[in-house]
């Protein structure tokens, strides 16, 4: 089975772009908007990798992230924060509570990404 | 100390009424004399003393010249004792009560008089005694020896010891009048600072409030009155519920008058009108044994100038975050054509999503670099300084333009000595260098890029070194400068606004790095990022 990834972000733009991107390199997706939806469905959807948004309506990504790897059943899922804050200090936040990779969106264009995904899920 | 005749007491004024007091006595004197009925001897010397005591009265109080003159002030004494002596005399027995001006001329001298002169002054009177009493033995019936020595004992006594008395009150009082005279001045300096600082506060365009340690307001100057729109009864209140916001969270002005350390930040005050900008700074102060003794808030009002630059920075934010997505989406949807099997196979549609794709990439780094340069002239960028991996960036930069590089058939070369850890900023020095190779690769076409490392005492040099066009020697100078091209870049396919290595520059500036460059024309150019090296904590 091919490894599935859940992409969470606000703006659904990016996410059809996400989804049609990773789909095409023959990954399974599952999509959410908010911090919120994505603590619902990470336990049912058991992603390989979940690919999260910092600035979503409703709960904080860094607090989901929190959250998710303080659960014993998520903690171990990977996770890639991908963001349009392009700040040190989130960036140190966000892998000190267990992210393996921090992607500032401004700085990576898709091909960059895909890299970086690939490369999480070797 | 030396009491001088006018330290305390004017000079003119009491020799003015030492004068009337002459006057006074001499006329009571000649007036008694009558009324007494002396015998004609004693009336005419009388008489003869009073004339010639009124007449050197008159002369020598009528002229200051005379009266204020040091070297005479003991004539009077002289003559005065010598007056009274003679109307001693010739009282005989009720001479003895003129003793008391005897007396007044002491008190006057003890208030009035330098020390020197109270002494020989004393010294006449004394001496004034002892000759009239012993002029008196035999005369009268009293006035035998052993009385004689009573008598002149009990004179000069009270004459030196009613003296000494009051010349010690005249010195105390002279020293609080000079207390006195230096505390009001004191006082008066004081006040007349403290007015000249109110009138400074009331003048300023910025917000000064003074708070005391128990949170109430003790002073507050003209602006902050009509910026926060006070009523003067707010004078002596709490003014801790004052609200301000940071970051969309509404505070109260309370939790910032526990007084530990100086707090310094852009909030948004709370005034009638609403949440205002302002650069918010609270100082602390503290008495001199380190107690909390209350707290100066200072609200600098952002003037046109600096609310103009802080919009400027806010729209190029918000205008370089609406590009970026709708920018994101156009470059991720063509590279994802470019990557499908079947588009591949078309080579001339895959040519023309290269070229979407890439002009895209031109705007995404355009729309980057607008709010990078607004950032940096607007000052709004504050440098981090964490320890830092230079390797692990080099190899990242490597990484990132070895697909661009490779197309062009250039490698890149990642060479030099191991780089120490060095507290820097490391997504500056990043971008400075993905920057310089961007450079190298798009002004070379065949050869290498090498990214080379050199040590040095106390600072790291990375060198992007490319075997590329070169820079003329009269651009040189220029390369650094915004919006600045190489020539005739219209003919060449090197695209770019010119805005990069101006960009790196105040980066590298920000960071506290130096960017050189050496460069020959058609043999390439070498741009070197200097680091300092600084130890832990140091700034």
């Amino acid at each position: 089975m091919n490894p599935k990834i859940m992409i969470a972000d606000d703006d659904p733009r990016l996410l059809g772009l996400y989804e049609a991107t990773l789909k095409s390199q023959g990954y399974r997706v599952a999509t959410a908007t908010n911090g919120e939806e994505v603590l619902a469905r990470i336990k049912d959807e058991n992603p390989d990798l979940l690919l999260m948004d910092i600035m979503m309506p409703k709960l904080h990504g860094i607090n989901a992230l929190d959250i998710i790897k303080a659960t014993p059943d998520t903690m171990e899922t990977k996770v890639i924060v991908i963001t349009a804050i392009s700040d040190d200090k989130t960036r140190e936040q966000a892998l000190e509570l267990g992210a393996i990779d921090y992607i500032v969106k401004a700085e990576s264009n898709m091909a960059d990404i895909l890299e970086r995904v690939n490369k999480a899920l070797r | 100390m030396e009491f001088k005749d006018n330290d305390l007491f004017d000079l003119e004024l009491t020799q003015k009424i030492s004068a009337l007091t002459a006057g006074a006595i001499i006329i009571i004197t000649v007036a008694l004399s009558i009324l007494m009925n002396l015998g004609s001897s004693n009336f005419l010397r009388i008489v003869l003393t009073g004339t010639f005591t009124g007449i050197f009265t008159l002369i020598y109080y009528s002229f200051p010249r005379l009266y204020t003159n040091r070297k005479l002030l003991i004539l009077p004494d002289i003559v005065y004792t010598v007056a009274i002596s003679m109307v001693i005399l010739s009282f005989a027995e009720f001479g003895f009560f003129y003793f008391i001006f005897y007396l007044m001329i002491v008190v006057n001298r003890a208030f009035t008089a330098s020390t020197k002169r109270l002494f020989f002054c004393i010294l006449i009177l004394c001496t004034a005694v002892i000759t009239t009493n012993y002029l008196q033995i035999g005369k009268h019936h009293i006035m035998d020896f052993p009385a004689f020595t009573i008598i002149s004992i009990f004179e000069i006594f009270w004459i030196v010891s009613i003296s000494v008395i009051l010349r010690i009150f005249a010195k105390n009082a002279m020293d609080l009048k000079k207390k006195e005279s230096v505390l009001k001045q004191t006082l008066e300096t004081i006040q007349k600072e403290k007015q000249e600082i109110l009138t400074l506060f009331n003048t300023l365009t910025d917000v000064i409030l003074s708070i005391d340690k128990k949170n109430h307001l003790t002073f507050a100057n003209n602006k902050a009155f009509s910026f926060l729109s006070l009523k003067p009864e707010i004078i002596g209140k709490d003014i801790s519920g004052l609200k301000y916001k940071h970051a969309d969270k509404i505070n109260s002005l309370k939790e910032l008058l526990i007084g530990k350390k100086i707090y310094k930040n852009d909030i948004k005050i709370k005034c009638v009108e609403g949440f205002k900008r302002v650069n918010l700074t609270v100082t602390p102060i503290y008495d001199n044994k380190e107690n909390y003794e209350g707290s100066i808030v200072y609200l600098h009002t952002l003037t046109e100038e600096e609310e103009l630059e802080k919009t400027k920075v806010e729209f190029a934010s918000i205008a370089s975050h609406e590009l970026r997505t709708p920018l994101a989406v156009i470059e991720g949807y063509a590279h994802l054509l470019l990557t499908n099997e079947k588009v591949k196979k078309d080579v001339e549609i895959s040519s023309y999503l290269k070229t979407i794709h890439a002009t895209c990439e031109d705007l995404i780094n355009l729309s980057n670099n607008i709010l990078t340069i607004t950032k940096l002239e607007s000052k709004s960028i504050r440098p981090t300084r964490l320890e830092t991996n230079l390797s692990e960036i080099l190899e990242a930069v490597a990484s990132t333009y070895a697909e661009k590089a490779a197309e062009k058939n250039i490698k890149i070369i990642v060479s030099g000595q191991e780089p120490p850890p060095i507290n820097t900023d490391a997504s500056k020095v990043k971008e400075i260098l993905n920057n310089l190779v961007d450079n190298a690769i798009k002004f070379t076409s065949k050869g290498t890029i090498t990214i080379e490392t050199t040590k040095e005492r106390g600072e790291v040099t990375i060198s992007v070194i490319d075997t590329g066009i070169g820079i003329k020697k009269e651009s040189q100078s220029k390369i650094f400068t915004k919006f600045f091209r190489a020539e005739d870049w219209k003919t060449r396919e090197t695209a770019g606004t010119g805005l990069g290595l101006f960009i790196s520059k105040s980066l590298a500036n920000l960071i506290g790095a130096t960017l050189t460059l050496q460069s020959q024309e058609d043999l390439g150019s070498k741009f070197s990022l200097i680091l300092p090296i600084t130890k832990e904590g140091e700034k």
